[in-house]
């Protein structure tokens, strides 16, 4: 919209041009935009026609009726709740992996600690710091490396390395996301107030201690709370890890979906919306207690009861202790890490095998040439299905915005008990196919798609659209209900209606952050569509299945290494966009 | 536009309390009417304007423009009636990364139709944009009109907003603190503006104030708002020291009506 805005201003500016809709930048802005949606259309194979085509129709209605009703036999129970379980002890067993890790990759790569600040200025120039502060450079880009490979393409690689089950998960995820945390990590690290450090150092202390007394107890609450967070989020990875033979409940809904077993595939969504919600609930209730202000208030307060019975609160926090130590225990246990089965399937030997396979890259030219096409489909497929999210999500989230569509509580004048009932369902209609679609994970969606539209390109697109339109429209509604009120209540005291006042009011306020979650979010829609050829939505991840499948390990790394760059690519193109989008 | 208040009692629900903003306020407006309302801060005078301007619905008591009752009002006629009032707000409530030229024109909301709304904001109308720039000129910021509404200072946001009630013509104006954050000279030059917008075609005007001599200098009839209720209602002459003492009066109640004023604002993030 920043053409427009500016095209707008301009058409303001020259005197005599009041009035004309099409200025020169408008209308090149728009050629530009047929032009790449051209593209993309023909690249990702988009055919309408197979849409709106009664065969499709049917398609999808026996594919809807076959969800109904869900299979509730208990046989099957068993099985959910087994995969339940497995999806969960994945997720705790690879957090506590990645914590391990990210710890002290962490510290490492904190420029505050060995590169640049008071605590490296005493030796500054010479070759030990020199040395040290390449290395935490080093130490950097590898958790950049580890974050930038998805955490799929780590689950498939681990799949071929240690064999299909629970374990290659929990691998997966501990490699993924010790790059996220360490890295996460590392900014809360650089973020502690320095002068305690100082002081610290004055002492005498080594980085060691400094790192253990003065920044770590600094850095703890945020570090707990982005913890948290990557649990989340690594309980949401655990579930969709099965689709590539890792285990868990995702496993499960693939299996399913392949035997056109319908009715379990609900079950089995039903289950896995039901887990995250419990997950979020859970974590929140957690991160809510771990607030540095709440937990100042709750200190005040227990502070008091603690000298009532002191001996009563340690017996509880002891309890505690126990029962996560058993549970991160059992977790381990059930994702597979027992001595006999790392003995048996000589996991070691193997995972040694497979990444000396992968040395060196291929970089033979035709190999490489071939991998062009795929790359910019990967990319026409993250542009189209954005864009079709950007659609889906805006066209839902207007009627999902409360103060537009809710009648004002307070507002005077007579309102029929029908117009009220119309409100209050649109609005609630919306607000619940926007979580549908952003509930269901998007590899979910891009098998419901493929069974509408066949395996490739298009059906990823339209899984992308979908569940890009359930994320974006929420965000949406959420920052159109939170701008500043005080120019709507003027507008609407002057007799604005709710379209005049999306327009004049909450658009004008509002469109920056739109444009921000948009482009943020065009960037996670990249790194999705170069693994959802790993179930069939085209792009890279196609490539990368099919040569993990043939053993051509040297092909892989240089995939890995393409997929990679793309990251690193979108990350620059991001932080270009939304500082250029900041300026609008 | 005549008004009619019959024993307007309005209250807000914070945190399950019950807080009391008006009190059985009644009172009439004649058109073309020009009046001062007067009252320390959490009198309830925002809250009156509300309840004017048709945005606010009353707790009990019964509300009349030109003999219809607010209550009774469809949507539309609702919005055909607020088009009809001008209101000018204390934090001026202009959409701050619009232009000058922009924040103007939103004066016509409440005329356009929906086709003509699109249209504007891709390129307004040629009319529409004289008319704004005269707007602009008469409030003297017709250099700033491709400035964004947060790039201007304190008196020029408030001048903009007076430019963007003179495009909405409304029948009536009502002006909250128009010069609560202004300097003396500053105030004179908006005071002046206020009354020459307000006779041009007998508009009725009523401000919120409270600074005292202003106000007896400028209106005819003052009212005096104390705790949510009229505690006097007279000619400007006729207003004397010790009453105004009495309006003034930092009574316990009126000290309990400050705190609720500031537990309101930080619920609601603007004042009542």
């Amino acid at each position: 919209m920043k053409t427009a805005s500016n095209a707008n201003s301009a058409a303001l500016d020259n005197g005599g041009s009041y009035g004309r809709i099409w200025t020169p930048q408008r209308a090149a802005a728009v050629l530009a935009a047929i032009f790449v949606l051209a593209i993309c259309w023909e690249v990702d194979g988009v055919r309408l026609s197979t849409v709106f085509q009664p065969a499709t129709a049917a398609a999808l209605w026996t594919f809807l009726r076959g969800l109904f009703p869900p299979d509730l036999s208990p046989g099957f129970l068993r099985t959910v709740l087994r995969a339940l379980i497995s999806t969960v002890a994945t997720a705790i067993a690879g957090t506590i992996l990645s914590i391990l890790i990210a710890v002290p990759l962490g510290a490492l790569a904190t420029p505050i600690l060995w590169r640049r600040g008071i605590l490296s200025a005493g030796d500054d120039g010479n070759l030990t710091a020199a040395l040290r502060s390449s290395a935490s450079r080093a130490v950097f880009a590898v958790l950049g490396f580890l974050r930038a490979i998805p955490d799929l393409v780590w689950g498939l690689l681990f799949v071929a390395a240690v064999g299909l089950g629970s374990l290659a998960g929990a691998l997966a995820l501990a490699i993924a996301y010790a790059g996220v945390l360490g890295r996460v990590y590392a900014h809360a690290f650089a973020d502690v107030d320095p002068r305690p450090l100082e002081a610290l150092q004055a002492t005498g202390a080594t980085r060691a201690q400094i790192f253990l007394r003065g920044v770590w107890p600094q850095a703890l609450p945020n570090v707990t709370a982005y913890t948290l967070y990557s649990f989340e989020c690594c309980v949401r990875a655990a579930s969709v890890l099965g689709f590539v033979g890792a285990g868990g409940i995702g496993y499960e809904i693939s299996l399913s979906m392949r035997l056109f077993e319908y009715r379990q595939v609900m079950t089995l969504i039903l289950a896995f919306v039901l887990l995250l919600a419990l997950t979020d609930i859970v974590s929140r209730r957690l991160r809510a207690r771990l607030q540095p202000n709440a937990g100042s208030t709750r200190k005040q307060s227990s502070s008091k009861g603690a000298s009532d019975v002191p001996s009563k609160r340690f017996a509880w926090r002891r309890a505690g202790y126990a029962v996560l130590m058993v549970t991160v225990a059992a977790s381990f246990y059930l994702a597979g890490f027992s001595p006999q089965h790392f003995g048996e399937a000589n996991i070691m030997n193997n995972m040694l095998r497979f990444s000396r396979g992968m040395m060196p890259p291929d970089f033979a030219k035709d190999f490489v040439l071939s991998l062009g096409p795929l790359l910019v489909q990967t990319l026409a497929i993250s542009v189209l299905g954005t864009i079709m999210g950007i659609l889906v999500g805006g066209i839902l989230a207007i009627p999902a915005t409360s103060t537009l569509v809710l009648a004002q509580r307070d507002a005077p004048g007579a309102r029929s008990s029908t117009e009220r009932g119309l409100r209050w369902s649109v609005f609630w209609a919306a607000r619940f196919a926007l979580n549908l679609l952003r509930s269901i994970p998007d590899l979910v969606w891009v098998l419901i798609c493929i069974l509408v539209v066949g395996i490739g390109p298009f059906a990823g697109t339209l899984a992308i659209g979908l569940h890009t339109g359930g994320v974006l429209g929420k965000l949406y509604a959420e920052v159109l209900e939170e701008v500043p009120r005080q120019p709507v209540e003027a507008l609407r005291a002057l007799g604005a209606g709710p379209l005049q006042l999306l327009a004049w009011a909450i658009w004008p306020q509002a469109k920056r952050m739109l444009a921000s979650y948009t482009v943020l979010r065009w960037e996670t829609n990249l790194r999705v569509s170069a693994i959802l050829g790993l179930v069939g939505g085209g792009g890279l991840g196609q490539a990368i299945y099919n040569n993990v499948q043939l053993g051509f390990y040297s092909r892989l790394a240089t995939l890995l290494l393409l997929v990679y760059v793309l990251v690193i690519a979108s990350d620059w193109i991001g932080d270009t966009l939304s500082r250029r989008t900041a300026g609008i | 536009m005549n008004y009619s208040l019959d024993a307007v009692t309005k209250q807000y629900v914070v945190r399950r309390q019950t807080v009391p903003a008006l009190e059985s306020v009644s009172l009439s407006v004649q058109k073309g009417e020009v009046m001062g309302i007067l009252g320390s801060s959490g009198a309830g005078k925002t809250t009156l304007f509300r309840l004017l301007n048709a945005t606010l619905r009353p707790t009990s008591g019964s509300i009349r423009v030109d003999g219809c009752e607010l209550g009774g009002m469809s949507s539309g006629d609702l919005r055909r009636t607020r088009r009809r009032i001008g209101t000018i707000y204390q934090q001026h409530n202009l959409v701050p990364s619009l232009t000058a030229l922009q924040n103007t024109l939103c004066g016509c909301l409440g005329r356009w139709s929906l086709a003509e709304t699109i249209r504007s904001v891709l390129s307004p109308a040629k009319a529409d944009v004289e008319q704004a720039l005269h707007a602009l000129e008469l409030v003297e910021l017709a250099d700033k009109r491709h400035a964004r509404a947060d790039e201007l200072s304190g008196g020029q946001q408030q001048r903009l907003a007076i430019a963007r009630v003179l495009m909405q013509k409304p029948e009536v104006i009502l002006a909250d603190e128009p010069v609560a954050s202004l300097d003396p000279t500053l105030t004179d030059g908006i005071m002046s503006l206020l009354m020459r917008v307000g006779s041009e075609g007998r508009r009725t005007l009523v401000v919120a104030m409270h600074k005292v001599s202003l106000a007896l200098e400028y209106f005819p009839r003052v009212i005096g708002l104390r705790a949510g209720s009229v505690f006097f209602d007279r000619p400007s002459a006729s207003v004397a020291g010790d009453l105004l003492q009495d309006l003034y009066s930092g009574s316990r109640q009126e000290s309990q009506r400050i705190q609720d004023e500031d537990r309101f604002q930080r619920e609601f993030g603007c004042a009542r």
